[in-house]
């Protein structure tokens, strides 16, 4: 039989919630479920409980019991989030782990032994299970025994983590009543009206009487009395993405706030991403909108990060771009994962960019910037000088030998004046001969270009796309300006228009 | 008494053109460096020249270019490996420090900053910004190297290099045909730390033989500059 470990988070809805909000550990806070006079205590922090609060009383009976007490809903976002984090440090423990939903995940042991080699390595992985969850900000419960039943009936005991030594699961069982089997109803109450008070006064019954006078359901419940669990072990296969999230307090009509609610989601979505070596590459952001509506909105990043600040910007310029039409009563961040990028670096050769650090330089600069201003250059076909196109920045790998730097080629560069300037030129013979500027709303953003001509050179032709609508006819010219200044003008045939796409600089 | 060892000075950064004769190597490293010029100048050229050189040396280099005006079919002819150049093209003087500051602290070794041709959009910028730059210059040991068309990092630049007007080189003689053959220009050293400032070079430049007129075999019907 494998040994199972299960991770216990006692209370969750109200740790779920904790998680989300930890500024109110310590305080006395209630969570509820149900609206209006069938709103109903699910959970309660242990200040509450102190003053009788217990689950299942209605919310005018907890205020009667403590005015002050601070009421939250049930937030089912919060909880699978915390659910999720669970499983992520459950795989960061075991290969195969099952999802038993509210808190509860059981871990396969077989093998880990190996990995705690003091004098009991089962306790040594139940300290380490509790360390962990407890830095995640949840408080979980670890029982360790060879079934399932067993195993969920030890974490809830206190002294965390409680062992049951194999084969000993019927005797532990055998004191506990027999509400511990989390058996329905009408069984309970059949079993009750024969006598039968605890574990081990049912599983002390007949086999096949049991299973003749209370069916499949009865037969299964005196196995696990039995300490025999016959429920297959489910693996859990992970989602291909992280979400967080929350329904807020009261509906948000300003960024601010949001923005402080949802850095503190994105903390925790870095950390999970973290926790598995992975970042994010694309960023969703849902929200819930009053008094119902979504808001979508996806972020393409430029590489893999998760750093926090990054992620928050995008999502700040993306909503300041893209206002939600109401206020916000809830959302969901959903980050898609992916491998940070990895490079080797050269003891020889010069020094490989981070690309860690690359990652998210190119994401604040693609937040600083907005798309299609940051990227690696790259050539477009045809003459145009004003055409460009950029491409995702993935430089290679740098060389294991630095090589010999290029000598200088002493090359006249051209600045490229891009959208072309509007000239109006008076020509003798077809060559300028004097440049005069047009004044209108944009000019006095762009290059100033005006004064006589004192040598033209050209012209030479440029054609392309003559198969289009628009062909390209140019007839180009450089030319030198007597108070200083080289430029490449050209003549639009089509339009007859003088432009400048270029200075020799 | 022991004597103290002087702390070497990192290696300098060439941009393999007159200005690494007058910064006895190249651009220092942990230092801003200005080159201030009017158009026609030879700033640009320097510039991209810089950027071949870092880019051919397998080295990662950005340019943040103000004024838009990077050709990267140029470039590729000045040698620029275009794989290893982030190019960042900001809106306004503001986006162009910040991202300069960013790209700084992600590890470029070598980030060109040109400021384009007057108007700069933003002006001259805040002095404290532009000591900001150089300081996460000094941290990182990278060369934050400025081109603008007048001073503008103040007291931040550890070294300010002015490229006068450039001077045009014409073949054949009025009324006939003529061609531009070249530009030449003098750089001045005007301040370095450490250094003796004043010094002249002279920048000689050469038109590439095809700029748009090229000879691609894309061309549909560009015409080869004679």
């Amino acid at each position: 039989m494998p040994r199972i470990a299960c991770l216990l988070t006692p209370l969750f809805p109200l740790a779920a919630r904790l998680r989300s909000e930890p500024e109110l550990r310590g305080e006395a806070v209630t969570i509820f479920q149900g609206n209006g006079n069938a709103a109903r205590v699910v959970a309660a922090a242990r200040t509450a409980r102190k003053v009788g609060i217990r689950p299942g009383m209605s919310l005018p009976q907890a205020r009667a019991l403590l005015p002050n007490l601070i009421v939250r809903a049930r937030d089912m976002p919060c909880e699978k989030a915390a659910q999720e984090t669970l499983l992520e440090i459950a795989e960061g423990f075991s290969p195969r782990i099952e999802d038993a939903g509210e808190g509860v995940i059981y871990l396969e042991l077989d093998g880990l032994d190996r990995h705690f080699p003091g004098d009991s390595p089962e306790r040594d992985l139940g300290h380490a299970l509790t360390v962990t969850t407890d830095k995640a900000g949840l408080t979980a419960w670890v029982g360790i025994a060879s079934s399932k039943l067993a195993a969920r009936v030890a974490a809830e005991l206190p002294a965390s983590p409680n062992l049951v030594p194999a084969g000993e699961e019927a005797s532990f069982l055998a004191p506990l009543p027999l509400q511990s089997l989390a058996a329905e109803v009408e069984i309970l109450e059949t079993l009750q009206r024969w006598g039968i008070r605890s574990v081990g006064d049912f599983a002390r019954l007949p086999r096949n009487e049991v299973a003749s006078r209370l069916g499949e359901t009865g037969r299964q419940l005196h196995e696990k009395a039995r300490g025999v669990d016959s429920r297959p072990f489910v693996p859990y296969q992970p989602p291909p993405h992280f979400a967080e999230g929350m329904e807020l307090e009261w509906p948000l009509v300003n960024l601010e706030p949001f923005l402080f609610v949802a850095g503190a989601a994105l903390k925790r979505l870095c950390q999970r991403l973290e926790s598995r070596g992975l970042a994010c590459t694309r960023l969703e952001t849902s929200l819930r909108l009053e008094p119902d509506g979504h808001h979508q909105r996806t972020i393409q990043l430029p590489a893999p990060t998760r750093e926090v600040k990054t992620l928050l910007t995008l999502i700040r310029l993306d909503l300041e771009a893209e206002s939600p039409a109401a206020p916000i009563q809830g959302f969901t961040i959903v980050a898609h994962p992916d491998r940070p990028r990895e490079a080797q670096l050269s003891l020889f050769g010069p020094a490989a960019l981070s690309p860690d650090k690359l990652a998210t330089t190119l994401a604040r600069l693609f937040a600083l910037l907005g798309p299609g201003r940051v990227g690696s250059p790259h050539t477009v076909n045809g003459h145009r000088p004003e055409r460009s196109s950029l491409v995702e920045y993935a430089p290679p790998p740098p060389p294991d030998v630095r090589p010999k730097r290029q000598e200088g080629r002493g090359l006249l560069a051209i600045r490229t004046l891009r959208p072309p300037v509007p000239l109006e030129v008076i020509s003798h013979l077809a060559s300028p001969r004097e440049i005069l500027s047009i004044i209108s709303e944009s000019s006095a953003r762009r290059p100033h270009i005006q004064g006589r001509v004192k040598v033209a050179s050209g012209p030479w032709t440029l054609e392309e796309e003559w198969w289009s609508e628009k062909p390209v006819e140019r007839d180009y010219w450089d030319i030198e300006l007597v108070d200083g200044g080289i430029f490449r003008i050209f003549f639009q045939r089509s339009t007859g228009e003088w432009y400048a796409d270029g200075i020799y600089d | 008494m022991q004597q103290r060892e002087a702390t070497p000075l990192p290696s300098p950064f060439p941009t393999a053109t007159a200005l690494d004769k007058l910064l006895t190597g190249g651009l220092p490293q942990g230092q801003l460096v200005e080159l201030i010029g009017l158009r026609s100048s030879g700033r640009f050229s320097t510039i991209l020249s810089s950027l071949a050189s870092a880019t051919s040396a397998g080295e990662a280099a950005a340019l943040v270019d103000l004024g838009d005006a990077f050709d990267p079919q140029l470039a590729v002819t000045a040698g620029v490996d275009l794989e290893r150049l982030l190019w960042v093209r900001p809106e306004h003087l503001k986006q162009t420090l910040i991202s300069a500051e960013v790209l700084l602290a992600g590890g470029f070794p070598l980030v060109v900053v040109d400021l384009g041709n007057p108007p700069v959009p933003g002006g001259r910028g805040l002095e404290a910004s532009w000591l900001r730059l150089a300081k996460a210059a000094q941290n990182h040991q990278a060369v934050p190297f400025v081109s603008s068309p007048y001073r503008v990092s103040g007291t931040a630049a550890a070294g300010v290099v002015k490229a006068d007007r450039g001077r045009a080189l014409w073949s054949g003689a009025a009324p006939g045909p003529r061609l531009l053959v070249g530009l030449s220009s003098h750089l001045t050293l005007q301040k370095m730390r450490r250094q003796q400032g004043n010094r002249t070079e002279v920048l000689r430049l050469k038109p590439p033989d095809a700029l748009i007129y090229g000879t691609s075999a894309t061309s549909t019907g560009g015409g080869a500059r004679p």
